[in-house]
């Protein structure tokens, strides 16, 4: 029987864990997950429902062979769809997500396959827009645009660039699981995963620890929704029932805490691909503790930073070597910050049917632009200082004090940064009223 | 991995497990009970912080961004205004018919509307409910009920609302000397109180000479305002009608708002209701207020029963099933996980049994004739209970 080494016991000695105990354990784990979804109620009904099919094919696919594992993940994906969209909508879907995939593969030239893609694009844009004078197809056809974006709005251009970077014949079957991965259905906000990264953290053997791995990122997220619960009932202020000075400071700290939401919703996606092996990276980590906003920016939505980095950021800086370093760098990071902009209205319009960018979108987004800047500048300059000195080249250095005293900066900036950008709801003016109160000795 | 480190994971999970389920908790007591009910109600952060921030990220995860909100419009057609998928959405759909008043819409007579995939069945009277004659027979006690979306049962089988349920009770067990019942359902959506007036004063309520009007109304909300703020926006006083709700709208255009403050709210169902009181009075027709409860938490019972006496101030006989849905869990009595504006079957089955309840219980203090006819013409008590 297969044994897998566990730890160690009161003793010190070694001890194994048998292959059936680990079932057992993780059948225990699921199905307490599935009670506790249940009963918290702490995400949407939908996803409780596809998380107990989910749980019992986690189960299943131990029953599978190994090559077959990426062919059960994708049939348990479009089940799972289908739970939640019905059978006619999904295949829609898929037809039409076939559709797209097929384009990428055309073998004609790179900008002819994205006009054709930006062509079907626009076409389903503006049946997005509810434009009436378009012909009505069926509205199980109309429907499935949010989901439908929500899966190829950002992996498809990924898909194009790595598509165009490698020279290793891609697996369909994870192609297919990369686009129409089992919990996306679910959350139409869903972490923007690197194709690379999520062919590279499939694991078909040792599933124990990727599984416990992924048990533990569910749960975190779990916590995290139930924090956020907390926050909602007992910090949440309306703005215009403020009365003491604790009401408008808690008016303040809630927008940045409601941020539990993405990452509780994003480490519970991650948490569901690990189940299935994908041991994909954490998406965001301890950003209320982020010492400075360049380690902010590396914190938060990873995911997000990452696909900045690959898409814009390096490919600008390659392209303005000749402004040197230091400048190709700021003007890097400058277009990172507007394609940011842009690229949040582009989802939101695909998710909600709105284009939005409100000026204090630009005021935001701005604002963190510049910090990051500064902070960029500091690094930099901090790393000439080490490398004149012939120390090893570290970003961040000094006391511990330095480190905390940053984190605290850093955290207050963000929070009232954050309010400002989540108070859309009353004027500026207003809100520095409130601000004012806060701060006021 | 870890020994510790899975028996954390499974001590949690079971912790929480235990903690939230709801036989367990609510065995601590009310607030107890109250308290984590509304910790797992996502209606409370749709009402009640979700008002107050607008986050980018909170804009997308929830109504518009999120599966909630995408189902909900999956299968009601929110925000689509393809009126072959939702009958009830869109001016031009083939199912309504505009109306010159301030009702704006109302449904086409004898129709089978799909909402929801579950047939919404409209008779020749233009009412959700079974055909019925125009008049009464001698032997019969008709009850013309009024109200909005919960009273048509809305996303509800034909015959399951609690309005054909207590009809199916009062024949079944007949009280006093009348051998039938019928209960008119006048209910719409939206169509709240003011609406209701609209309908009684276009001649539609009392031609059907019944022998009780029942207004349905609940806590949460004044639907009839959309329509009506609608109207206020483009100059439509002609279309609203009634002189205080014509100087109310100029008001707000004076102030240029858009909502009601809860005060100006009261005083409209202050006057609304004085108004309904009237008319049945002058038809000589006995009347009440039913208020429900919603499987939302801001419908709370307080919330409820202040309407109720607010309500019950104006001389309105009242009927108040605040108290319905205690102890139980109000989402299990959510017509969909995303509606919680809607009873489902089992909500209004409790609906019928505690508004059978009180119309016998309160029969004789409000003079509804249940048990004995009055001589026609009936004159109602119309007192404050």
């Amino acid at each position: 029987m297969a044994s897998t080494a566990l730890g160690a016991d009161a003793t010190g000695r070694n001890f194994t864990m048998s292959g059936m105990m680990q079932k057992l354990i993780l059948v225990a784990e699921l199905l307490l997950l599935c009670i506790v979804l249940q009963e918290t109620r702490i995400i949407s009904p939908a996803f409780i429902r596809m998380f107990w099919i989910a749980a019992a094919g986690a189960l299943l696919q131990e029953l599978v062979p190994i090559r077959f594992k990426p062919a059960f993940f994708l049939g348990l994906s479009l089940v799972c769809t289908a739970t939640v969209l019905q059978i006619f909508p999904t295949l829609v879907l898929v037809g039409f997500g076939l559709a797209l995939i097929g384009v990428c593969q055309l073998p004609i030239r790179l900008g002819y396959r994205v006009a054709i893609l930006a062509a079907m694009a626009a076409v389903v844009a503006f049946y997005r827009t509810g434009a009436a004078w378009l012909p009505k197809p069926s509205m199980d056809v109309l429907v499935i645009i949010p989901v439908l974006a929500s899966m190829f709005m950002f992996r498809l251009s990924i898909y194009l660039y790595d598509r165009e970077n490698t020279k290793t014949k891609l697996p369909w079957t994870q192609t297919l699981n990369y686009f129409f991965m089992l919990p996306n259905v679910c959350f139409l906000l869903f972490p923007v995963v690197d194709y690379t990264t999520f062919l590279q953290s499939y694991r078909d053997r040792d599933r124990w620890k990727v599984q416990q791995s992924g048990v533990r990122w569910i749960l975190v997220g779990l916590v995290q929704l139930l924090l956020l619960r907390l926050v909602e009932l007992h910090v949440v202020r309306d703005p215009d029932d403020l009365v003491t000075r604790l009401d408008h400071f808690l008016y303040v700290v809630s927008a940045y805490l409601m941020y539990l939401r993405v990452s509780g919703q994003f480490h519970i996606i991650v948490g569901v691909l690990h189940l299935f092996g994908y041991e994909l990276p954490r998406t965001n980590n301890k950003y209320f503790l982020a010492s400075s906003f360049t380690d902010l920016w590396r914190r938060i939505n990873i995911y997000w930073m990452e696909y900045m980095r690959k898409m814009i950021y390096y490919p600008m800086v390659l392209k303005l070597r000749g402004w040197g370093p230091v400048r190709a760098s700021i003007a890097a990071t400058v277009c990172v910050f507007i394609a940011t902009i842009v690229l949040h209205a582009y989802q939101y319009f695909w998710l909600s049917g709105d284009f939005r960018i409100s000026a204090r979108d630009l005021l935001f987004w701005g604002l963190l632009c510049a910090l990051v800047l500064v902070d960029m500048y500091r690094e930099r300059r901090h790393m000439e200082r080490q490398r004149q000195k012939g120390a090893l080249l570290t970003a961040r250095g000094g006391p511990q004090w330095q480190t905390w005293l940053g984190t605290a900066g850093t955290l207050t900036v963000m929070t009232i940064l954050w309010s400002l950008w989540a108070s859309e709801s009353i004027s500026l003016g207003r809100w520095l009223e409130i601000l004012g109160r806060v701060v006021a000795p | 991995v870890k020994t510790a480190f899975i028996t954390v994971n499974l001590v949690l999970l079971a912790v929480l497990g235990v903690a939230f389920n709801r036989d367990v908790y609510s065995r601590l007591g009310p607030t107890a009970t109250r308290y984590v009910d509304r910790f797992r109600s996502d209606a409370m952060i749709k009402e009640e912080s979700r008002a107050e921030l607008s986050t980018y990220y909170e804009d997308l995860m929830f109504e518009g961004g999120s599966i909630k909100g995408y189902l909900a419009r999956r299968y009601e057609g929110y925000n689509y205004s393809l009126d072959e998928w939702d009958p009830f959405d869109g001016d031009d759909s083939p199912h309504w018919q505009p109306t010159d008043d301030l009702r704006v819409l109302g449904p086409k007579p004898s129709q089978v509307v799909m909402l929801d995939r579950i047939a919404h069945t409209f008779n020749s009277m233009g009412l959700r409910d079974r055909e019925y004659p125009a008049r009464p027979a001698p032997d019969t006690y008709r009850i013309i009920m009024l109200g909005a979306s919960n009273l048509m049962a809305h996303g509800i089988p034909d015959g399951k609302g609690f309005e054909a349920l207590l009809e199916d009770t009062l024949n079944a067990e007949p009280v006093g000397p009348w051998k039938h019942f019928e209960i008119l359902n006048f209910g719409y959506d939206s169509y709240t109180e003011v609406k209701n007036l609209v309908q009684i004063d276009k001649g539609l309520v009392f031609p059907l000479q019944p022998r009780l009007v029942v207004f349905v109304t609940h806590s949460i909300h004044d639907f009839w305002e959309w329509d009506y703020v609608d109207l206020v926006s483009r100059d439509q006083f002609a279309q609203i009608g009634y002189p205080y709700l014509v100087d109310f709208g100029k008001q707000l255009v004076a102030e240029d708002r858009r909502q009601l403050t809860d005060a100006e709210r009261d005083s409209v169902v202050v006057w609304v209701y004085h108004e309904l009181l009237d008319r049945c009075r002058k038809a000589s027709v006995p009347c009440l207020a039913v208020g429900i409860p919603l499987p939302n938490s801001m419908s709370d019972p307080e919330r409820l029963a202040a309407r109720m006496n607010l309500i019950r101030s104006t001389g309105m006989p009242v009927i108040s099933l605040h108290r319905s849905l205690d102890g139980r869990d109000l989402v299990e009595l959510q017509r969909e996980p995303w509606d919680d504006l809607h009873l489902n079957a089992e909500g209004h089955r409790i609906m019928a049994r505690d508004l059978h309840r009180g119309l016998l219980a309160e029969d004789a203090e409000f003079g509804l004739g249940l048990r004995a006819p009055a001589p026609e013409p009936l004159v109602t008590a119309g007192a404050a209970k």
